[in-house]
């Protein structure tokens, strides 16, 4: 009677969850089809190499070479190759697709085989593979296509310098050559072709290969460069020498100095960049106009507008945003990138989505020349995936002014209104001192109230109170209130209570993968890669690889990757030194070790310490710290099912149970269990256990300060490697519940929840790790990482980190494996190959019942 | 006049028995519909049901585990309740004499009745830890053990029956106490007249004077034990080797960790037909005494 009645409460939940509010905005696509078009193989001096052909013309858009009219230079430039390269390892870096590795290499090939042996460099080459020596803009220097071609081959060794050491190998004599030579120029205190402009290309490369002392000395020079102020004329614009003016083509002084602030630690340098970020830009932006060059007396060059001359303002943007922190300019990143969607004199899109082309340019009247050549292309797409990568920047790049009419640069309005796709209207407003020299309203929209559901764990309703009232100070017109996920004895049975009942919050940080099957299924949580600002955040953070496992069968991404936290054997280096065992790193291995650890201490005839303890309890989740990270490791990440259907009756399974019941036999696992709350790692009683990063900050706090500890990566069958291999990971997800009336600001809020400086916070205070790229690169997480010792082993395990796969029986499903593990591995009632065949035959049946 | 006054009673009748009756329609008729209703259904909490016909039915019949479950809760009745009887009536009898704090004793008994089941099981995880609990400590000292008490597959249950016999005990005493109160002085004084030992009262008096209460203690421990949840719940989760899996727990499972809505109706259903057998069987073996 007690069971119907549960029955009845929970059948006032019949019926699917309501749709969610249609999210107007979609996210930028990064279409590459019209680039690779345009890619070519040629062979220069032996070498097979790729290419990118200079035009394409509409309406057929087929590779065309340099026109006699200029003077038929070449079918191919450096200066577009080198660009497209860092466009290419820009997208490896964001996604890990193989084929764009394929092109950087072959753009990186191409850049090499135009280095003339001593850091000099041809710009053009001939369709026989000829270099160009002669024509003008192609000659043999130390000039613009020199310093682009450093750019691109410091951004290899940034992206490729620990997954593809043998490409970046085969770069070094060129890198070394080029920075010798463009570092003369530089210590004589000149700029490298005597441009800004390329000087500013070449210090990103600088930057990029941790040149820190020539960068230090291309930057001094390009502060020196910055002319006028706020009111006077060029408005702190950063201008060539030659003529005195500030060029919009290729102007990337900003983003140079920016980022030369972050790695050189110098903050004077965001300053300095700031100067014209908030003197000369805002008056772009206010004006509508994106004009070529800007003289010192103010006057505009009439002309054009072209993605070469608002691509390096979106990134300048960006990388102001990241040295300084300021949200604003990431905002205005986007508003700059809009150029793209609409916000031109055309008040069409200038990049076409379906087809990857950006047209070469829109004239003052707002006529395209709807051709596409490498140059606007590249320079396109870089400004577009830099922006989709951006939560803030992707929210407001399909916005676009109300009044497509430009005014003067030098007397522009005080205010301009923009409106995005959803009609929401917001006014740029000047304002000298702000960041951006701007100030951003929302006209006519009230305040947003989100409700936020963190995990219960005291540590992490710490960092989501910290993160929340961070996020409310930041913006007022979207205020987040935190409450812990309701007490229960499982998260997921609070939230499906929850969602029966219609109480769901607007976000949830603590989603495993069984319940988002569950939510998906229900339609309870709304699709996050199609909300520009998550698209951003999922791209932002982890290749597409890592995100693959994470997709439901719709192909759609529900939920975020928030948490990811890798088993691996933790041990105790005191007991293993002193049984003179090495960290054990192959099931052998494993089982020799843990025979000279057993040990009887007390001389009472029985053993009192042993080598690793496996969980004696049935639940599912206890085959997280023995079955199923042994299980990863030896398949090579293959989980226990494949494409719905059961795929664990294998050799694998098989290794992982035999090494497990050997443990068991040989009475070096303990078979009992220790009491609750009793950890026998801390006393030594065990001398090993398979564990995650979050155990960390427990340990820190609760063992004697004579324990040693370390991690080694968990053990694979004899002859494997264990460093390559896969583990276990439960991956905890943020959602946005249906139930929201607000999906747009929830996903803002669950794309800042994910960001560098939430994750930042994340590791600091819980010993947990992001599902993050790169944690171990650069200094972003340097010194978080270092806070806890071993988690920076940890985080070696992210990018290899599996979870459970994401189907609504999976909990079952190991629930019977759990019981056929406890059968033949702890109980030796049946042998290992019949238990799993006959768990695989029951879970079949779960299966196929469904 | 007649008729109107007996419509009328009537109709105060039913006004008065309406909260009652409105509490039964929503609170046990309604469940027990939509359970008989489920029990033909797929429904996953979350989207609406879908009709299965007869293949919960199927698949219960099919279920090792489900069977497994109730050979362990026939297994748990077998020990428990023979064991909560003995139990509650030698305490009963005990706390009948004049003796000393024997309030005292009575409410220490009854204690543990009122103690939340999970702290109760909690309490005994630790005392039953291989490790540290308090009774290997014991056993120790007399050269017993360890002993693995919740995960050696013969001892989970039976160590189960013993902390649930202890938990209950309570209960029953008062039942019994009240019983003994019933027993006429004379077939004491009877007894002893024809020299009875203690042991012969015992057995020839109390014993049969106590089987309406004993009909109800072994009625209300089985339905009870029949209900068997919180512990292995806490303890073992089920095993070792669904040693103790009972039938509720299983239930549970389906319904909240698979989310299998209707099949786990299907087993409460099976479960309350079984009940009644067992109630049916057992009240033919222990007597049929009307109940106090």
């Amino acid at each position: 009677m007690r069971a119907a009645a549960l029955l009845l409460a929970c059948g006032c939940g019949i019926g699917a969850m309501p749709p969610p509010p249609e999210v107007e905005a979609r996210p930028l696509a990064i279409e590459l089809a019209h680039l690779r078009g345009l890619g070519m193989d040629l062979v220069i001096e032996g070498r097979p190499v790729r290419a990118v052909a200079l035009y394409a013309e509409a309406p057929d858009y087929r590779p065309a070479p340099s026109p006699a009219r200029d003077g038929s230079e070449g079918v191919a430039c450096l200066d577009d190759a080198a660009r497209a390269a860092v466009l290419y390892l820009r997208l490896y870096e964001h996604s890990g697709d193989p084929s764009a590795l394929a092109e950087a290499r072959g753009l990186l090939a191409f850049v090499a085989a135009m280095e003339q042996g001593d850091g000099e460099y041809v710009n053009f080459v001939a369709a026989d593979g000829a270099p160009n020596r002669e024509a003008l803009t192609s000659r043999k220097s130390a000039s613009y296509w020199a310093a682009r071609a450093l750019w691109a081959l410091g951004e290899a060794v940034r992206v490729l310098g620990e997954s593809d050491p043998s490409t970046v190998a085969a770069l070094e004599p060129m890198i070394e050559r080029t920075v010798a030579r463009i570092g003369r120029e530089l210590e004589a205190g000149e700029l490298v072709g005597g441009s800004t402009t390329a000087t500013a290309e070449a210090l990103l490369g600088l930057l990029a290969l941790d040149e820190k002392r020539l960068a230090a000395r291309a930057a001094d020079l390009l502060v020196a460069r910055a002319d006028g102020s706020i009111e006077r004329p060029p408005w702190g614009a950063h201008v060539d020498p030659a003529s005195g003016d500030w060029h919009a083509w290729g102007a990337r002084t900003v983003e140079a100095l920016a980022r030369a602030a972050v790695v050189l630690d110098r903050p004077a340098l965001a300053a300095a960049a700031r100067r014209e970020a908030d003197g000369l830009w805002p008056r772009l932006l206010l004006s509508g106009a994106a004009p070529a060059s800007v003289a010192t007396d103010g006057e505009v060059t009439p002309g054009a507008e072209i993605a070469y001359g608002v691509s390096p303002r979106v990134g300048g943007y960006l990388a102001l945003a990241a040295a300084t922190g300021e949200e604003r300019y990431a905002e205005l990143a986007g508003l700059a990138a809009a150029w793209l969607t609409g916000a031109n004199p055309s008040g069409e899109a200038m990049y076409d989505e379906a087809s990857g082309r950006v047209y070469d340019g829109v004239g003052p009247g707002g006529k395209i020349n709807r051709n596409s050549g490498a140059e606007s292309t590249v320079e396109g797409l870089l400004a577009a995936l830099a922006v989709a990568a951006d939560p803030v920047a992707a929210g407001l790049v399909r916005y676009a002014p109300r009044e497509r009419a430009p005014a003067l640069v030098a007397r522009p309005p005080e205010t301009r209104e923009w409106k995005g796709p959803g009609g929401d209207r917001l006014i740029l407003r000047r304002a000298p001192g702000e960041p951006g020299g701007l100030a951003l309203e929302r006209a006519g929209a009230a305040p947003v109230r989100l409700t936020y559901w963190p995990a219960a764990s005291p540590v992490e309703v710490e960092l989501a109170r910290e993160l929340a009232a961070s996020w409310n100070q930041d913006h007022p017109d979207i205020q987040v209130s935190v409450q812990p996920i309701p007490a229960g004895r499982t998260s997921e049975e609070v939230l499906l209570a929850a969602i029966v009942s219609r109480s769901t919050p607007d976000v949830c940080s603590n989603i495993t993968a069984p319940l988002l099957a569950r939510l998906h299924r229900a339609r309870a949580v709304v699709r996050l890669d199609t909300i520009p600002a998550t698209a951003a955040r999922l791209r932002e953070r982890a290749t597409a690889a890592m995100i693959e496992p994470t997709r439901l069968p719709d192909g759609g991404l529900y939920a975020m990757p928030w948490k990811v936290n890798p088993m691996m054997i933790l041990y105790n280096a005191g007991l293993l030194e002193a049984a003179g065992v090495s960290p054990p790193r192959t099931h052998s291995e494993l089982l020799a070790a843990a025979r000279k650890l057993a040990r009887d201490t007390d001389g009472d005839g029985r053993l009192d310490r042993w080598a690793m303890w496996m969980p004696l309890k049935m639940s599912w989740h206890e085959r997280f710290y023995d079955f199923y990270p042994l299980y990863l490791a030896a398949s090579g990440g293959r989980t226990l099912l494949e494409g719905g259907e059961v795929a664990f009756d294998n050799r694998h399974a098989l290794a992982a149970v035999t090494l497990l019941r050997a443990g068991f036999d040989a009475r070096v696992f303990p078979r009992a269990n220790f009491s609750d709350g009793r950890d026998p790692f801390l006393d030594g009683t065990v001398a090993m256990k398979m564990i995650g990063p979050w155990f960390l900050r427990e340990l820190e706090q609760m063992k004697d300060d004579d324990l040693r500890y370390r991690v080694t990566p968990v053990p694979v069958p004899d002859g494997g490697d264990a460093d390559a291999a896969a583990t276990f990971a439960d991956m905890k997800s943020v959602v946005v519940f249906s139930t929201t009336r607000h999906p747009e600001a929830a996903a803002r809020f669950v794309a800042y929840l994910t960001s560098p400086e939430a994750d930042r916070r994340l590791i600091e205070l819980t010993a947990q790790l992001p599902h993050r790229r790169g944690l171990l690169q650069g200094r972003r997480f340097r010194a978080a990482l270092a806070r806890w010792p071993t988690l920076r082993d940890y985080a070696r395990r992210v990018e290899r980190a599996r979870d459970l796969d994401l189907h609504p029986d999976i909990i079952e499903i190991l629930d019977i494996l759990s019981e056929a593990y406890e059968a033949s591995a702890i109980y030796g009632v049946e042998p290992p190959a019949r238990a799993l065949a006959r768990a695989a035959d029951e879970a079949r049946v779960v299966i196929g019942g469904r | 006049m007649g008729a109107d006054a007996g419509s009328g009673e009537r109709r105060a009748g039913l006004l008065l028995a309406s909260p009652y009756i409105a509490f039964l329609l929503v609170f046990s008729l309604y469940p027990i519909g939509f359970a008989v209703f489920l029990v033909f259904s797929n429904w996953d909490l979350l989207t609406a049901p879908q009709f299965a016909g007869l293949d919960n039915v199927r698949t219960l019949f099919q279920d090792a585990r489900f069977w497994r479950s109730i050979v362990n809760i026939l297994v748990f009745l077998a020990i428990h309740v023979p064991l909560q009887v003995a139990v509650a009536v030698a305490l009963a009898v005990a706390l009948d004499r004049p003796l000393a704090l024997r309030a005292f004793w009575r409410a220490a008994f009854f204690l543990p009745v009122v103690i939340s089941g999970a702290v109760v099981t909690i309490l005994w995880n630790s005392l039953y830890a291989t490790d540290v609990g308090l009774i290997n400590n014991v056993l120790g000292e007399i050269g017993i053990g360890p002993i693995p008490w919740l995960t050696d597959p013969t001892i989970a249950m039976p160590a189960i029956a013993v902390m649930v016999t202890w938990k209950n005990v309570g209960f029953y005493v008062i039942i019994y106490l009240a019983g003994l109160q019933y027993v006429p002085r004379s077939c004491y004084e009877a007894i002893e007249l024809e020299g009875a030992t203690r042991w012969q009262r015992f057995r020839h008096v109390t014993l049969p004077m106590l089987r309406p209460q004993t009909a109800i203690v072994v009625t209300l421990s089985t339905i009870n034990g029949f209900q068997l949840f919180i512990e292995p719940y806490i303890m073992t989760g089920g095993g070792p080797l669904r040693r103790t899996l009972s039938p509720v727990l299983y239930m549970y499972k389906n319904a909240f960790s698979y989310q299998k809505m209707g099949y786990a109706a299907t087993i409460g259903l099976a479960l309350a037909v079984i009940i009644a057998a067992v109630l049916l069987v057992q009240r033919l073996v222990v007597g049929r005494e009307e109940p106090m």
